[in-house]
């Protein structure tokens, strides 16, 4: 071979092997790096769906430790639950509403299944941005944002049982509010003092309407904007017919019926979404009516490391988390209005009567009999033997006073113990005692003898022969039977010298035109009535059973009242109609003229604000709960003039009873219990074959353990509208609100209604210091004229009684709870500490629920949609 | 003298060479087919898993206080074998379903996009239009592998908003056909839940008849266009196209469980004999009836069942029975078949999925 024979042309310069070497190699790299990448890439979008498996089996997990949580504290299900829901270390799982602007801490965030997670109670509040502030890694027990308005409220903890698929430990943080401490758009409507209110609901607490959820609409739309809102066809007659709405939506359990379509969950889903913050993208029906758009944020609050502009941060969300937190413009109104919540009837034990009928729910006063009344009673009063005797007072003067027949309830304990009598029309009392002594030229000694008595209310019926009578030891007794003497209120037995004369004269000037017929204005005349001073003069009534006579009223002949000699003497009662069981009795002293069948001079002789009580029953349902108040606690009639066993009797065993001590004293810690066992049926509708009457689901009463101040003043009558300031306006202030919310915060839950009325407020416009329960004084006397009203609605021409001082809770008594039934529960999970998070919303519905086996109800599980 | 190859070793070489080629072509070829089969499978795979996310999504945030209306509809296969033309194998079924649910919803034509928390949402087959004579070519007349699910989804969005647009109130303004059009292409609905359910009747009974694709009876008869009924797609129409929720279904079924009678409801011949005579379905002379179709309108008062020899008493078509009611009951199963793109998958590939109603 010859070298030379290679033309020159194919000789390579020297570095082309390099060059291709490097080419090739830099090509390979390439192609190497995208095969990584597109390997890497497919690996993501495999990985991305296996992670949203993991985090819904993790949000499934913690649903299901909140389901635990919520069937374990129901009364009856759980072991000794309490009957509040209120957030305390009872119900760890309950995370406050709202903060407390002024330590600028959340009262109590959430915690699940006893997980270790630190203090749960007074917690900082931090700004947490996106996702967390500082590092972006969970530590159990470290700050997190469950709700995700990039404030802190709630803390890491390890979801037990479950890890990711790469074994790392899945992070769960939850915070769960109570849906009954909000202002339900869908039950409440407007309290409106104006007696010629077009829509006539009435301002007496007897329904969810009087609930002013038109505080929560806008400010330019009026009562029918909120009534057109909730309605399909706006144009329709029946959207304004408030009574139909409440039988098709307020107290329809099924699907809301007729022309109305009330807020839904879609509302309720837009509501919850992030706390406070507005989703910018979806507008909802609700928030087309209501003041949820207005100044609101979209974003979640960022974390900022700078202290200055994280304090201002702060503070701009404290405005719109809590109205005392700053301005109502700047409230967040969404965080407190709600489409659903429900609270049921339910006793804070079961409890049986005599007979073992068990009872787990609340006795309905108005319509239970008396064992069932009794047994509530006697669930409420606590075990205690010495409480027996009260109890079965308070059950049979319960029934007694709404029953509309004259026989009076008893109770029989026993022979070795008392029977309990009831206090029951016809309520007639001895008004008057008159005696004329006289002797003539021949001195012979004449005498004349009176008992007047009294029937105060026009209305009770006279009774039937054979029940009524006069006993004077020593003498026999005098029947009282013909009722028809006298005149409708008065009636006089009469035994009368003529020279000894007491002068009867019939005239009643109240007396209405129809009452005045049927009556002979003619005394009763008895041949035997006599009395000698140190007598007890009786008025007796039959009983219920055969051969016993209660004493109803007595009283004892004064010593030196009769020594007067030719001048008739009259010994007089106070018979101001709500004095008349207190037995105010003119000193015998001074001197008095008989006015034997015509009202007695004296009237009104205790203090008028502290001593007016009852004259007879009521004799109709109840409207509030509340109204027990003005039953009487103690009994009023006693066996035969006999009280061996000492009980303790209105007027009889002493006259120096007060209401408060006589009547069911709702600031009295010992009866509060009785609101938790008796209630009063707010559904109209029961006794409808359309509704079930055994349903005991309450749409739209407020969680007094847990509403804000702005919730609790829509109210009937919290923010005092009849209280009129210095400079004529009306009062709008929150002073009863903010002292509830303040007094919890301090002393911890309500456990029973009547707890409000220890609330001690701070009255702005008389800038002074009240009991809660004086709050309802208005120095009126309470005539359907007053301008404005105030809230004692019957003319009783009592001014500031008791009646009145326990009128704000009764107003409110049946639209307010202890416990919910409808909770939110936002729940955020995440693989690992700095993995994959999922942020989901659900509303939680345990009102089915009777015991361990059921479920509690996800009316909705929403995966919480990003801010935009 | 120069080398050659003789004769024979060329024939003898050209024959190892041809014996190896096909060899190795023949193992090529099964390599191709193994890869396309696999890649078939795969993609066939896929299209199950978001038809069944879909479903899990929709159903798991049912509201059960909205309505829900099924129209069941089976016909026999054009390929059946004649002695078994009775046999269940030989129907397909060409369900659809419209119910309520809550979600992230938004829409995907709007730009920004309409988002809300509450949707009306419809599975069917859907007609399709012929580009070439522009005529309508229904479900039931394509080839099985062209047959694409849809999903319409109705964002419900407050009535106050004052966006123009179709109401389902204002349905009586309206013919069939435009509300056809709404239905299949606008995505949203300019109404509450509640409003929903209180269209008055007959406007009603004309929107389920486009809805159902079928002639509603009940409570008052619907004026549906014939042409008019279900979903229609426009390949040349944009405007249509985010209805698709998957290609080539070849049938989609939807059967409710019954605890009573311990099986899906409806079937066309639930004991598999010659005879249709336990069947489900309306019956006209022993054979399926040409046009009169089951369902189920859920809630009372208005709602019903229509099943062959099913009596269900309507007032009973409500929350509290919901778990009785013949179609729906505490679980909803589907069944369709999965056509690969390229067809290589003769027949297809059936699944079913099942969702639970009663959370």
């Amino acid at each position: 071979m010859k070298a030379s024979a290679i033309p020159s042309s194919h000789v390579c310069r020297r570095g082309s092997a390099l060059i291709l070497t490097v080419v090739l190699t830099s090509l390979l790299a390439m192609v190497g790096v995208l095969f990584v990448m597109a390997a890497r890439l497919d690996r993501m979008a495999t990985s991305a769906t296996s992670d949203n498996r993991q985090l819904q089996l993790a949000v499934e997990t913690v649903l299901a430790q909140i389901n635990e949580e919520l069937v374990e504290d129901i009364p009856d299900v759980g072991m000794n639950q309490e009957h509040y829901d209120y957030p305390d270390s009872s119900n760890a799982w309950l995370a406050a509403l709202e903060p407390d602007p002024t330590t600028r801490r959340w009262p109590q965030i959430s915690r699940l299944g006893g997980a270790w997670i630190g203090q749960t109670t007074d917690v900082a509040i931090d700004l947490m941005g996106q996702r967390d502030a500082g590092p972006a890694r969970v530590r159990v027990g470290g700050p997190a944002d469950a709700d995700g308005d990039g404030v802190g409220d709630a803390k890491w903890f390890g979801v037990s049982g479950i890890s990711s698929s790469k074994g790392k430990p899945v992070y769960a943080a939850v915070r769960i509010v109570d849906n009954g401490g909000m202002l339900n758009v869908n039950a409440g409507f407007k309290f409106d003092l104006d007696p010629n209110d077009p829509y006539g609901i009435g301002v007496d607490g007897s329904r969810q309407l009087q609930i002013n959820a038109v505080a929560l609409g806008k400010r330019s739309a009026g009562p029918a904007a909120l009534l057109e809102a909730r309605a399909y066809d706006v144009t329709h007659p029946d959207v304004h017919n408030l009574r139909l709405y409440e039988r098709n939506v307020i107290w329809q359990f099924a699907e809301p019926a007729g022309i109305y379509t009330p807020f839904d969950l879609s509302d309720e889903l837009e509501l919850r979404y992030r706390y406070l913050l507005d989703h910018r993208d979806i507008d909802t029906r609700v928030e087309y009516w209501g003041l949820f758009r207005g100044g609101v944020k979209h974003m979640p609050y960022a974390f900022v490391g700078d202290p200055l502009r994280r304090d201002a941060e702060l503070l701009d969300w404290l405005q719109r988390a809590a109205l005392d937190g700053g301005d109502p413009n700047a409230y967040a109104y969404r965080h407190i209005a709600t489409t659903h919540s429900v609270d049921r009837l339910i006793a804070p034990q079961p409890f049986r009567d005599r007979y073992g009928t068990l009872y787990e729910t609340p006795v309905n006063v108005n319509s239970a009999n008396l064992e069932a009344v009794l047994a509530a009673v006697r669930a409420a009063l606590g075990d205690d033997p010495g409480t027996d005797l009260t109890a079965a007072q308070i059950a049979v003067n319960l029934v007694d006073y709404i029953d509309d027949d004259s026989v009076i309830s008893y109770i029989d304990l026993g022979s070795a113990r008392p029977t309990i009598l009831g206090y029951e029309r016809p309520c007639i009392y001895i008004s008057e005692l008159a005696y004329s002594y006289a002797v003539d030229a021949d001195g012979i000694e004449h005498r004349s003898y009176a008992v007047e008595l009294y029937k105060p209310d026009f209305n009770d019926v006279d009774p039937s022969k054979g029940l009524w009578r006069l006993i004077i030891p020593g003498g026999p007794e005098i029947p009282i039977d013909e009722w028809s003497k006298g005149s409708r209120r008065f009636h006089v037995v009469l035994r009368e010298d003529p020279l000894a004369e007491l002068g009867v004269s019939f005239n009643d000037p109240e007396e209405p035109q129809r009452f005045s017929t049927g009556y002979d204005h003619e005394a009763l005349v008895s041949d035997t009535l006599s009395f000698a001073a140190g007598d007890h003069v009786s008025l007796q009534r039959k009983g219920p059973r055969a051969g016993e006579w209660f004493t109803v009223d007595e009283l004892v002949v004064p010593s030196d009242w009769m020594d007067d000699v030719n001048a008739p003497e009259s010994l007089e009662r106070d018979i101001m109609a709500h004095h008349c069981v207190l037995r105010f009795w003119v000193d015998p002293d001074e001197a008095a003229s008989p006015t034997l069948g015509a009202p007695n001079v004296y009237q009104n002789m205790g203090p008028v604000s502290e001593t007016t009580v009852q004259a007879y029953p009521a004799d109709k349902p109840l409207t509030n709960i509340g109204e027990i108040g003005k039953v009487f606690a103690k009994g009023l009639y006693c066996r035969n003039g006999q009280n061996p066993f000492g009980l303790d009797l209105v007027g009889y065993t002493t006259s120096t009873d007060s209401p408060p001590e006589v009547l069911i004293d709702l600031a009295n810690p010992v009866y509060a219990g009785l609101l938790n066992y008796l209630m009063v049926p707010l559904n109209p509708f029961a006794s409808q074959s359309a509704v079930r009457p055994a349903e005991t689901r309450i749409k739209g009463r407020i969680n007094i353990n847990t509403a804000p101040a702005f919730v609790l003043a829509q109210l009937p009558w919290m923010k005092r509208p009849w209280r009129v300031d210095p400079n004529g306006n009306r009062s709008e202030d929150l002073t009863i609100p903010r002292a509830i919310v303040s007094y919890r915060n301090q002393r911890g839950p309500f456990r029973s209604i009547a707890d409000l009325m220890q609330v001690y407020a701070v009255d702005v416009l008389g800038d002074r210091g009240w009991p809660m329960r004086e709050l309802g004084f208005d120095d009126r006397d309470n005539l359907y004229s007053d301008v404005p009203r105030g809230p004692d609605l019957s003319p009783d021409v009592a001014r500031d009684d008791m009646e009145e001082r326990d009128l704000l809770l009764t107003r409110i008594s049946n639209l307010v709870t202890l416990r919910s039934d409808v909770y939110t529960a936002y729940i955020l999970v995440r693989l690992g500490a700095d993995g994959p998070q999922k942020r989901m919303v659900a509303i939680l519905d345990r009102s089915a629920v009777s015991s361990r086996d059921h479920r509690v109800e996800v009316l909705a599980l929403h995966a919480v949609p990003d801010p935009r | 003298m120069r080398k050659a190859f003789t004769l024979i070793e060329l024939v003898v070489a050209i024959g190892i060479l041809a014996m190896v080629l096909s060899f190795a072509g023949v193992i090529f070829q099964v390599s191709i087919d193994s890869r396309r089969l696999a890649l078939a499978n795969a993609e066939i795979m896929r299209k199950l898993r978001v038809i069944t996310d879909q479903l899990d999504a929709d159903f798991h945030q049912l509201r059960k206080d909205g309505e829900i209306f099924v129209i069941w509809h089976a016909e026999r296969k054009r390929d059946f074998v004649p002695p078994q033309q009775n046999h269940p194998s030989a129907f397909e079924r060409f369900d659809r379903i419209m119910f309520f649910a809550d979600g992230d919803f938004e829409t995907y034509r709007d730009s920004p996009p309409w988002r809300g928390n509450t949707a009306r949402i419809g599975y069917s087959l859907a007609h399709r239009l012929d580009p070439t004579t522009t005529g309508i070519v229904p479900h039931v007349l394509q080839e099985p592998r062209d047959r694409i699910l849809t999903r319409t989804q109705h964002i419900l969005l407050a009535p106050e908003d004052a966006r123009d647009r179709l109401e389902p109130a204002d349905f009586n303004d309206y013919d069939a056909d435009q509300w056809r059009q709404w239905n299949s292409q606008a995505e949203y609905d300019h109404i509450s839940i509640g409003g929903w359910a209180r269209i008055p009747l007959p406007v009603k009974a004309h929107m389920l008849s486009v809805i159902g694709d079928v002639t509603v009876g009940y409570p008052a008869s619907s004026n549906k266009n014939t042409i008019a009924g279900g979903v229609r797609l426009d390949p040349n129409d944009p405007g249509s196209l985010h209805v698709v929720l998957c290609e080539g279904v070849g049938q989609f079924k939807v059967q409710g469980w019954s605890d009573g009678q311990r099986r899906w409801i409806p079937q066309v011949n639930p004991d598999g004999d010659p005879s249709l005579d336990d069947s489900d379905f309306i019956l006209d002379g022993g054979d399926l009836h040409r046009t009169n179709k089951p369902g189920v309108w859920y809630a009372y008062p208005n709602g019903g069942v229509v099943l062959n020899g099913i009596a269900y008493p309507n007032q009973q078509v409500d929350r509290a029975h919901f778990n009785e009611i013949p179609g729906l009951g505490p679980a909803l199963k589907f069944t369709f078949t999965l056509y690969d793109s390229q067809g290589l998958i003769k027949g297809g590939k059936t699944f079913t999925h099942i969702v639970y109603l009663d959370k």
